[in-house]
């Protein structure tokens, strides 16, 4: 297997006139890998990426294919968040674009720092009447994370992330619930926010009722906006909520 | 507030005689510009994007740029706050004009 790789040099120039090239779109400091056939044929790593001028959490990749190794190409993307592989046909002389990306928000323990900032309490704030809301315990175990609502009643208790996070590229906010104590009073949410302060500033919301992946639809919100899981509290009693993972897709 | 549902769950501020109605605080103070370019999928019931994915709800979610909608609800409170401004320097001219008369009785 001829082993040709191109590193793209500056933002023009065009393909080889013979060779196809696949364009890799992944976070930077990744390592990307080619495959062809349970072979590897080429390893680049976060030395052989140029920064994408778009999003500088992200970076690009080329790698040319020569005619002789059309066919269908496996491109793994590794990092400190795991591994991806996607499938790419490689079949003309053009270039075929693979994003990868994890998206990942929260996973079993990891906050995502470098994106999220870390997951907080959201912002305080009184609502001109009898309340102060965001009352909510917040129990960080090694994989997953516990927020468990406080009185007094019609108080709202958020956690959130610390920055606002870059939802342009994605379609979906998921989490994956793995207990929930009773939802009737406490109406558990997925907030997508403007401002760190729960649904006051809400572009979007799904409520949680039962255990498995609760899914948010943001195809329509471009750039950046807080992630909260909400509890509302509108009884005497209290009601948790656990969950061990959040991610775009 | 109330709002009107189209089937595929747009909202609307006024039924067109298909539509059903949902009850929600979410669209409180906001202009009929956001509303209608929301989606509300109300709690039990499912909607499936062009894509396939599937979304339960209660959901709800922008069917129209949120940028746009934004903006929209943006414009509206300058407005809004313009025109209590206008009211709040109407009263007061009233008010002086009503203490200037008792003051020459």
């Amino acid at each position: 297997m001829s082993d040709a790789y191109l590193v793209r040099r500056g933002g023009s120039g065009g393909l080889s006139p013979s060779n196809a090239v696949i364009h890799v779109k992944a976070p930077a400091g990744s390592t990307i890998s080619f495959a062809k056939g349970g072979v590897v044929a080429k390893v680049l790593g976060p030395g052989k990426s140029h920064v994408n001028s778009a999003d500088s959490s992200f970076a690009d990749w080329y790698y040319a294919v020569t005619p002789d190794n059309f066919g269908s190409w496996t491109v793994t993307g590794a990092n400190s968040e795991g591994s991806i592989s996607q499938t790419v046909t490689v079949n003309a002389v053009k270039q075929y674009d693979v994003t990868i990306f994890f998206g990942r928000l929260y996973w079993q323990g990891n906050e995502y720092v470098g994106v999220t900032g870390g997951w907080r309490a959201a912002q305080a704030y009184y609502d001109g009447g009898d309340y102060w809301y965001n009352q909510l315990a917040i129990t960080k175990n090694s994989g997953n994370i516990v927020l468990t609502s406080q009185r007094p009643n019609g108080t709202e208790g958020c956690l959130g992330t610390a920055n606002k996070v870059e939802l342009t590229r994605y379609n979906t906010l998921k989490v994956n619930v793995t207990g929930v104590s009773t939802t009737y009073y406490c109406k558990p949410r997925i907030i997508v926010s403007t401002a760190n302060i729960g649904k006051v500033s809400a572009a979007a919301t799904v409520q949680v009722t039962a255990t498995g992946v609760a899914s948010l639809n943001i195809s329509s919100l471009r750039g950046k906006y807080y992630v909260l899981f909400c509890l509302n509290y509108t009884a005497n009693g209290t009601c948790s909520i656990t969950f061990d993972k959040i991610w775009l897709e | 507030m109330i709002v009107y549902l189209d089937a595929d769950f747009c909202c609307h501020l006024a039924d067109d005689g298909t539509m059903r109605e949902v009850e929600t605080d979410f669209f409180d103070d906001k202009c009929a510009a956001y509303i209608e370019g929301y989606r509300f999928v109300p709690h039990g019931e499912i909607w499936i994007r062009e894509d396939g994915e599937v979304f339960h709800g209660e959901m709800i979610a922008p069917a129209e740029d949120y940028g746009a909608l934004a903006k929209a609800q943006a414009q509206y409170e300058l407005d809004e706050a313009a025109h209590l401004e206008e009211l709040g320097a109407l009263i007061e001219e009233i008010y002086s004009e009503d203490i200037d008369m008792i003051d020459d009785m």
